[in-house]
């Protein structure tokens, strides 16, 4: 009698007390969740062609259990044509929930994949899923734009911005593929299986289909950005033959009236294909080291560069705008200026010297001892206005690009230097010189090439800054547009029209009445420009060269920068002349 | 309860061990409509005989070609391959007859401790038998009947109690020496199986896809039946097979499963019913031989629901003894009903006095 009571007691507590917990262990026991993979949106260049796709592909997949079971191991190796190893470190990975199976290879030929379900039952446990990836119908062009994706990393997991996301779920990694990850990602499909005890599974309980993510139009323009390219990569070989060191560089262009991007080129690049089956770490390694050049960093907006003298259009804006100079003051350059001294005596680079030059004409010759001028009596009010110039321009702050990883830049002032050199008592000072060399662009001064080209862009319209841009628009299923991208002001410098007007005409000036290097030709509307050559310790020239067209109402401007590449205008100005004849031809 | 668990059964073999359930049931009824004519009395001068015969009978399937090898023991009586019946089962109730009527030669007195334990050596001997085919479950059956009619033929309670400590004791030696002959490589006196079964008694989390499954299993099904149950045939860890024998030892975890507390407490109570009948059988009958019969198929019945159920909750070790009158199992059920014939044939010719009294 007793013990019938224990039993009912026991069953009481089982089954009425814990009797919930143990529904869900039953359910647990019974029920499995397979997620469908959802096809990412796509990505469209400004005119519809498309830069990444997707394709239909068959993926091979085992649980982690295979890897006790060797033979299996070799013969799964043998037929995907990879090393034992390899299927062992894939089927292990950490990343999938413990229950989920590996994707052991993917792009799998459709022989072996039919190889593989006739013997099913020499591969137990092995599966074969179609799965979309990526496709990138223009090789490595827009790569480090659009970037590349890959499996969701354990931080970004428990980050509450992937709350939602499953740990093999494959997210962007970097540019437009990060930017805009919760545009592109789609919403998996779910499916709760009823399996047995051996697994097999008896019914499909319930089931949601996938939902594919949303396609975006993206600013950049698939030609010019093409051209862009090519054009980079020819003016690095050349300087490089030249005897220069010419490893890497970025040009951009812009819109000058919206800040839409259309093209952004950074070199050396990569194909985003190689991420597409997760990437080895031997390809990993090498896109990580200084003898490739770090291809995956895009230069447009992550590396940071003295501007040269590109950034004299500035100095000239800071001395008009600031009454330190007219459009008659005049400085005779004689090749070596010492106007903080004859101890501290700086050459133009021209030793010979320019002789008298007014602002058209030092712009024109890009003549250093004229902007010393300025800046020694930019100096000497003590207001930094070039510094507070430059920064209503946009520089030594993020432009807000909607892309990952922007630089800042910097522009050197008193108080940063003395920060700067808080270890170093006697650098800690502010002086003459280093307004000077800010005046031609050089000493602590950075800049990105997105920066110089949105700085431009506001010469060029007349004094707004837009925030640059590469998302167009995001397309709903049936293709038609549903937000669009708005052009949105970050900054009106505050300075007079008339500033403004005699830059664009003496940048006018520099193209049509250059004397020195090669003019732009054919591309059959007038440009603005200025060329750029910075010097950087125990390293050969920068070129820069930056521009916008039409001269007399703008729409493009075009930042082109190699990294030692020598003189900007051999060998950066060529790559912007690329460019505008493309766009306007 | 016959209808109970022809449901169950046909429920869980997904009606394929109907047929021969009910042929269990059939020719059970026909034995016992036998027994409950034939006077137990008689039986007592055929018990040795009988007992002959069942060991000859439990024997027989080591023969090669008589035998039928299921779950691991090689218990089954077969011909020509036919699966006949599990001699075992019916020796149940020819123990119960035999051990009963030793004890009534003894005069019914176990007034020494030297009776007592002549006694119970003579009860070990077909508990040594089973245990060689091997079938532990069967073997504890034994020992259960002994005591329970050692108990009431006036056997002390507290001999009674030191064997049932000695008992565990013994368990507890034969593990620990186990482990000590498996670590030093030698020869084990039990299977790597029976072990398990008992650690896992201790650690329920033990052996989690062996032995500690099966408990796991059967403790998920039974929880997750919740008051009211999935409804016959619709509890998952049944249908699905995650449930070990589920027709057979773990067949209350499916009630439990199915037909939830609700189920399980009507059993329950069937269950105590059938036991308290048993047991105002025993306390009614005319002469000992009936007591002590009642007695050891009281106690038969108690232990192996106690054992059965006992072990689907995890309050005792995993042991493949089947559920009276619920489990799949021709020879078992036969047995059964032949008990209730002998309860029967006790209960016809108990004296009426308290009848006459009456009027």
């Amino acid at each position: 009698m007793l013990v019938f009571i224990v039993l009912l007691t026991r069953l009481w507590s089982m089954q009425i007390i814990n009797g919930e917990s143990y529904k869900k262990e039953a359910a647990q026991n019974s029920l499995r969740e397979a997620t469908t993979i959802a096809p990412r949106g796509r990505i469209f260049d400004c005119n519809g062609k498309v830069l990444v796709g997707n394709r239909s592909t068959m993926a091979v997949l085992a649980p982690t259990t295979i890897v006790n079971d060797t033979p299996l191991v070799l013969r799964l190796a043998k037929i995907l044509g990879m090393t034992k190893q390899e299927v062992i470190d894939k089927a292990t990975t950490k990343k999938e929930a413990a229950l989920d199976l590996r994707v052991i290879a993917i792009d799998v030929p459709m022989k072996t994949v039919a190889y593989i379900e006739e013997h099913s039952t020499s591969f137990g446990g092995v599966e074969v899923q179609a799965r979309a990836v990526r496709t990138y119908p223009n090789g490595s062009v827009a790569a480090h734009v659009l970037g590349y994706t890959g499996e969701i990393s354990d931080t970004q997991l428990n980050s509450s911005t992937f709350k939602n996301y499953d740990p093999s779920d494959i997210v962007g990694k970097t540019g437009a593929e990060s930017s805009f990850e919760s545009v592109l990602q789609g919403v998996r499909g779910r499916r709760v299986l009823e399996v047995n005890a051996q697994g097999k599974i008896q019914t499909i309980v319930s089931e949601t289909q996938p939902g594919s993510g949303q396609d975006i139009e993206l600013t950049l323009d698939l030609k010019t950005q093409k051209v862009a390219e090519a054009s980079l990569k020819k003016a690095i070989m050349r300087s490089r033959a030249a005897g220069n060191k010419a490893v890497a560089g970025s040009a951009v262009v812009m819109d000058v009236n919206t800040g839409a991007i259309v093209a952004m080129a950074s070199y050396p690049t990569y194909n985003p294909e190689e991420f597409i089956n997760g990437i080895s770490t031997k390809t990993w390694k090498r896109f990580n080291s200084k003898s490739s050049s770090y291809p995956l960093t895009n230069r447009a907006i992550m590396s940071v560069y003295p501007p040269g003298s590109t950034f004299k259009a500035f100095t000239s804006l800071t001395g008009l705008n600031y009454g330190l100079i007219n459009t008659a003051t005049t400085f005779d350059c004689v090749g070596y200026w010492t106007g903080l001294g004859k101890t501290w005596g700086k050459w133009c680079w021209l030793h010979t010297g320019h002789g008298i030059q007014n602002l058209y004409s030092a712009l024109i010759n890009s003549c250093d001892t004229y902007f010393y001028n300025v800046g020694l009596r930019d100096y000497k009010t003590g207001k930094e206005n070039q510094q507070k110039l430059a920064r209503q321009f946009g520089f030594g702050k993020l432009t807000g690009i909607d892309l990952p990883s922007e630089a800042r830049g910097r522009v050197p002032d008193a108080k940063w230097k003395a920060a700067w050199n808080a270890n170093y008592p006697e650098y800690k000072k502010w002086l003459p010189g280093d307004s000077v060399n800010l005046a031609i662009g050089q000493g602590d001064l950075l800049v990105t090439p997105l920066q110089l080209v949105t700085a431009y862009s506001a010469i060029a319209n007349g004094g707004t800054i837009y925030q640059p841009h590469v998302f167009k628009s995001a397309l709903s299923s049936e293709g038609k547009t549903v937000i669009t991208a708005k052009k949105k002001v970050t900054g009106k410098p505050s300075v007079s029209n008339s500033s403004v007007q005699t830059l664009q005409s003496n940048l006018r000036a520099v193209i049509s009445q250059s004397a020195s290097g090669p003019k732009l030709s054919n591309v059959g509307v007038p440009v603005s420009g200025k060329t750029g050559t910075a010097q950087k310790t125990e390293e050969n020239d920068y070129a820069w060269f930056a521009a916008y067209a039409p001269s007399n109402n703008p729409k493009y401007a075009v930042v082109a920068m190699i990294e030692q590449g020598g003189g900007g205008g051999t060998y950066a100005l060529p790559v912007v002349d690329d460019i505008l004849v493309s766009l306007f031809k | 309860m016959l209808v109970y668990g022809t449901m169950m059964v046909n429920s869980t073999t997904g009606g394929s061990g109907l047929a021969r359930q009910l042929l269990g049931i059939v020719v059970g009824i026909g034995l016992l409509v036998l027994f409950w004519i034939f006077d137990y009395r008689k039986i007592k001068d055929w018990s040795t005989p009988l007992l002959i015969l069942s060991a000859l009978l439990m024997l027989a399937p080591r023969i090669p070609g008589l035998g039928y090898s299921a779950g691991g023991a090689q218990s089954w009586l077969a011909i020509a391959g036919i699966r006949l019946f599990q001699p075992a089962e019916p020796a149940k109730l020819v123990i119960i007859l035999f051990y009963a009527s030793i004890v009534v030669r003894n005069d019914g007195k176990i007034e020494s401790l030297k009776e007592y334990l002549k006694l119970l050596g003579i009860a070990f001997i077909p508990v040594i038998l089973i245990l060689t085919q091997p079938d532990l479950g069967t073997s504890l059956v034994f020992i259960a009947i002994a005591l329970g009619i050692l108990l009431m033929g006036g056997a002390k309670a507290r001999w009674l109690i030191t064997t049932l400590v000695l008992g565990i004791a013994l368990i507890i030696g034969m593990v620990s020496l186990n482990t000590w002959l498996g670590d030093t490589g030698k020869p084990v006196i039990l299977k790597a199986y029976q072990m398990n079964r008992l650690l896992v008694f201790v650690d329920q989390t033990r052996d989690p896809k062996g032995a500690g499954y099966n408990l796991k299993q059967s403790k998920i099904a039974i929880g997750s039946g919740e008051v009211s149950g999935k409804g016959i045939g619709s509890g998952t860890q049944g249908k699905l097979n995650f449930l070990p024998a589920r027709s057979t030892d773990f067949i209350f975890s499916v009630i439990g499963e199915d037909l939830g507390f609700t189920g399980a407490a009507v059993l329950l109570g069937l269950y105590l019913a059938l036991l308290m009948v048993a047991l105002s059988v025993a306390v009614s009958s005319v002469d000992l031989f009936g007591t002590l019969v009642a007695a050891g198929i009281m106690s038969m019945w108690v232990f192996q629901i106690l054992e059965n159920i006992g072990m689907t909750v995890g309050a005792m070790p995993i042991t493949g003894i089947p559920l009276p009158f619920m489990s799949y199992g021709s020879s078992f059920m036969v047995t059964n009903l032949a008990c209730v014939g002998v309860l029967l044939s006790i209960w016809t010719r108990r004296p009426f006095q308290s009848i006459s009294k009456g009027v």
